[in-house]
């Protein structure tokens, strides 16, 4: 389905311009809907006939399917466009770290404790792990409960229970039912019982299926028992040329729920645990090879249009380029994203503190101030309003120029600060220095080109 | 009976009946896979599933990507050892179900007219090599089987070496003598130098078909597109990541006699973390548009890969980040796979295992008739769910 303006969401409004929803007018509420920071239920003036035509009417064309519980809870799908310059991307791929009840305790600990502890800083976003998905591989319920116990004990992230056999998997939710698992999976065969579970608990559910036809027929049979927490797996060959057929079978079920066919119109999962089939654990270069392979899958299926993926491995540089990536991909490309242009104090700076200029641009600015914190360096640092762009770019788009700085120098009062009149600017503007140093009146220094380099120039130079 | 040949039975078995049978010892125990245990436990009769029949959403092009010609051989005038074509796409990277189909992407190996600073990891791939560009291309071809080179002629630079025009001349023949692979000729990257240098070069190269790297509205484009054209060879056009001003160029280039057949674009290649969300919006624009039917993007696309190392990640020392022997690479290969899906035809790389590693996608992914729809699958060992068994 088309998404909706804004204007044709009011439609659906009551129209009353009452404020019970937080926002001045039943428009700016559309506005806010629109963007996804409120949830029709949020207007209490609506009839629930008229709630359910306006959830009907906002639902996105890959349905938002919402599991986990309290702080730790996420939302999967929620897409309408193949492509970001549409419509950004909504529901971030949460990534799960696969753990089997036939590993060893040492080995379940340290990767629920991998999924736990991770976390990288960027762009003053911190990057996570969000779930650990614990599969039965012994067959027997008993070994899959406790290690369902072990986990959650250690883990408080979401989690995923993988067995086709319905009684495991009531078993495994059973243990952890109020932190809403996700069921990993109903099939032809076992679908009624995965779904009574589902509905039992409360949980959202995936439906496996290699066949296309069959994924739609059953997600087609609950939605008509009027369960739509659905999360599909169509499988995936990732080897050889499996792999096209995987890109092209994601694709299709993209498109064709971008297109309106509802009964494939959920999030798309995919687990790459299936490369590491067969590995035996004995060779390091083995194990390295495989985490490389595995990361570049799924790398193409956050691409491609997986909402959540389960990985085996757990080396930390095979994972980096991931959550990066899963980043970019869900930034909206038509935004750049920028903090707020002024001076900054780094450390406790005093009168004698080096001055340094950056730009406003959000990856430029959590880069300076990031190296210059871990080198413990004490200074005021300079954002710049560049529009948001990084200092190459606004160098080359002169966004960065002599009247520039000249303002934000002047309206920063930084020269009543400092006793000195030395201004530290990045190795990429080292072509305006001139320029700089004629319109400031400051001396001006041309710092490295990396601001990693930063602090042992400050040394080296004895700022 | 023998109890391997018991479990292969029961292992293949949908049902299992047993009939006239005797049984001797004290105890005997079926372990069932959890698969077939499932089976089992819902053998009762359920209604029929609704009928749902998938139908592959497909949309029709009006347009094709141009095909271009990469060298010439003997027969084609020049005096490489193949001639190679990319190009030709007619419908969005790997969608088979539109009857995807197009020439298979090509990398080309990075080498320098001078040695430049990387990591010492990746350097050690490389060793004195370094030092003689004819002998970094020969080691490409000989050792890492490259299909194709760039001769980065950074040193040209007023602002590195200033190396001359005719010096670096030199450089190109005795790259063109020491390898017989196509060859692209990349200039520094300063817009004063590069159009005399690009256009020198069209000349020195006269015959080859090389590709001249690369052209962008701050230096005199035309002087480069001229020379390009009187030579025939191609070159490669450069926006960053803007796809209205690059449509502006390539219209600029074509009305100054470039053909689309000698045409390639480079959206800019911003690495993972670092612009790759643009990167990968531009491309796909410009790809969507050239089927579409706008003639000035319906080419080719480049992606300069190699530019993933100016992301920190790919080389800091950072231990708490994993082996950067490992990252590094993988920070290049992973940024490659985002560009090939969103339509790159032709790659510059550095690293050895990024090569290697793109190379083997790339062959994963060109399968020359369309994969089936999803229609007549008929899996029968599939293993992917095995994954909840592994
Ligand atoms: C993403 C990107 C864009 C995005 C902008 C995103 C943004 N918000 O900035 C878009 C698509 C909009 C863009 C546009 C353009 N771009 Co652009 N872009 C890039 C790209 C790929 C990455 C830039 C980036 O994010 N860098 C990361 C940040 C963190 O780097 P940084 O800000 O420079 O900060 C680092 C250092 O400078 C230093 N540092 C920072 N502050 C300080 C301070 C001190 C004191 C010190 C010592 C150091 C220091 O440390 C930081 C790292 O830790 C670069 C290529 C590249 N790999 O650099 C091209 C690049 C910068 N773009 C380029 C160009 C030419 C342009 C355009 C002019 C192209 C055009 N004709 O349209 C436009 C201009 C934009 C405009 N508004 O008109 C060229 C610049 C060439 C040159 N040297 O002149 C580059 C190098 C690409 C290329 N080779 O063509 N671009
Ligand atoms: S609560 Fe409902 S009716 Fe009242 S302003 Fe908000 S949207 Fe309009």
């Amino acid at each position: 389905m088309a998404r909706l303006t804004a204007l044709q969401l009011y439609k659906y409004l009551p129209a009353k311009n009452c404020g019970r929803c937080d926002e001045a007018t039943c428009m700016a509420f559309a506005i806010r809907l629109l963007e996804r920071e409120k949830k029709a239920v949020d207007c209490p003036e609506l009839t629930d006939n008229g709630l359910e035509r306006l959830e009907d009417a906002i639902t996105p064309s890959v349905r938002d399917v919402e599991f986990g519980a309290g702080e730790n809870k996420i939302t999967v799908g929620g897409e309408e466009v193949i492509c970001r310059h549409e419509l950004r991307f909504f529901g971030s791929t949460p990534f799960f770290i696969d753990v089997s009840d036939l590993m060893d305790e040492k080995e379940i600990i340290k990767r629920t404790k991998f999924a736990q502890e991770f976390e990288v800083e960027r762009i003053g976003q911190i990057l996570k792990l969000q779930g650990v998905s614990i599969r039965c591989a012994s067959g027997d319920s008993k070994k899959f409960s406790e290690t369902v116990s072990k986990v959650a004990k250690d883990f408080s992230g979401a989690l995923i229970l993988c067995s086709f056999d319905p009684s495991i998997l009531r078993a495994g939710v059973e243990i952890v039912k109020e932190r809403k698992p996700l069921l990993y999976a109903a099939n032809k065969e076992n679908y009624t019982e995965v779904l009574e579970i589902a509905q039992e608990y409360g949980t959202p559910l995936v439906v496996y299926s290699d066949k296309i036809d069959e994924l739609g027929s059953i997600a087609k049979e609950m939605s008509s028992r009027n369960f739509k927490d659905i999360i599909l797996d169509p499988g995936a060959e990732l080897r050889g040329s499996g792999l096209a057929k995987t890109l092209n079978k994601f694709t299709m079920l993209r498109k064709s729920a971008v297109k309106g066919v509802k009964e494939l119109g959920y999030p798309l999962m995919c687990s790459t645990v299936s490369l590491w089939m067969g590995f035996k654990g004995s060779s390091e270069g083995e194990r390295m090879s495989l985490a490389y392979t595995e990361s570049t899958a799924a790398s193409m299926l956050l691409d491609r249009f997986a909402s959540l993926l389960v990985l085996h491995s757990i080396d930390v540089w095979a994972i980096l380029p991931l959550v990066t990536l899963r980043q970019n991909i869900y930034t909206d490309p038509k935004i750049e994203p920028s903090v707020e242009a002024k001076l900054y104090e780094i450390g406790t700076p005093d009168e004698s503190s080096p001055v340094i200029i950056t730009t406003n641009f959000a990856l430029t600015y959590f880069n300076v101030s990031g190296d210059l914190d871990n080198a413990k360096v004490s200074c005021y640092l300079l954002v710049i309003d560049t529009e948001g762009l990084a200092v190459t770019v606004s160098v080359a788009a002169e966004k960065m120029n002599a009247s520039t700085i000249n303002a934000a120098l002047k309206e920063s009062d930084v020269e009543n600060k400092v006793k000195h009149h030395k201004l530290i600017i990045p190795g990429a503007a080292a072509r305006l220095k001139d320029e700089f140093e004629d319109e400031t009146g400051w001396e001006i220094i041309v710092g490295p080109n990396d601001s990693s380099q930063l602090s042992n120039f400050l040394i080296k130079e004895n700022l | 009976m023998d109890v391997e040949k018991l479990r292969k039975l029961l292992g293949d078995a949908d049902e299992i009946e047993i009939e006239d049978f005797e049984l001797e010892s004290e105890k005997i125990e079926f372990i069932l896979r959890s698969q077939i245990a499932a089976n089992a436990v819902s053998r009762k009769p359920k209604a029929p599933l609704p009928g749902f029949r998938f139908t592959p959403p497909v949309d029709k092009y009006d347009s094709k990507i141009s095909e271009v010609t990469l060298g010439a051989t003997k027969a084609g005038g020049g005096t490489r050892d193949r001639e190679l074509r990319i190009g030709g796409a007619n419908a969005p990277p790997f969608y088979y179900f539109e009857n995807y189909c197009t020439n298979n992407p090509v990398i080309s190996h990075d080498i320098f007219d001078m040695p430049i600073s990387l990591p010492g990891h990746v350097k050690k791939y490389f060793g004195d090599a370094m030092e003689d560009p004819a002998d970094w291309a020969k080691l490409r071809v000989k050792k890492f089987n490259a299909e194709m080179i760039t001769l980065h002629l950074v040193s040209t630079d007023p602002n590195v070496k200033d190396t001359s025009v005719n010096e670096a001349c030199k450089t190109i023949e005795d790259v063109l003598q020491a390898v017989k692979v196509p060859l692209i000729i990349g200039g520094s990257g300063n817009p004063k130098k590069d159009p005399e240098l690009l256009s020198k070069a069209a000349e020195v190269c006269s015959g080859e078909k090389v590709i001249l790297s690369t052209v962008d509205p701050d230096m005199d484009y035309k002087m480069v597109a001229k020379a390009a054209a009187e030579y025939n060879h191609s070159l490669i056009s450069l926006i960053s990541m803007n796809p209205d001003e690059m449509r502006r160029l390539n219209k600029n280039l074509m009305k100054t006699g470039m053909k689309p057949e000698n045409m390639i674009m480079d959206l800019f290649t911003g690495g993972v973390g670092y612009g790759i969300e643009y990167t990968i919006s531009a491309m796909e624009r410009c790809r969507l548009a050239g089927l579409k039917g706008d003639k000035y993007l319906a080419l080719p696309m480049a992606s300069a890969t190699s530019n993933a190392w100016s992301a920190r990640e790919a080389w800091s020392h950072d231990d708490k980040l994993g082996p950067r022997e490992w990252r590094g690479p993988l920070w290049e290969s992973t940024t490659a796979a985002m560009a090939l899906l969103s339509g790159a035809d032709l790659f510059m790389m550095l690293h050895p295992t990024s090569i290697k590693i793109i190379e083997s996608l790339i062959e994963s992914l060109s399968v020359s008739k369309p994969v089936d729809s999803g229609l007549e699958e008929n899996n029968t060992n599939n293993t992917y769910t095995q994954w909840i068994n592994v």
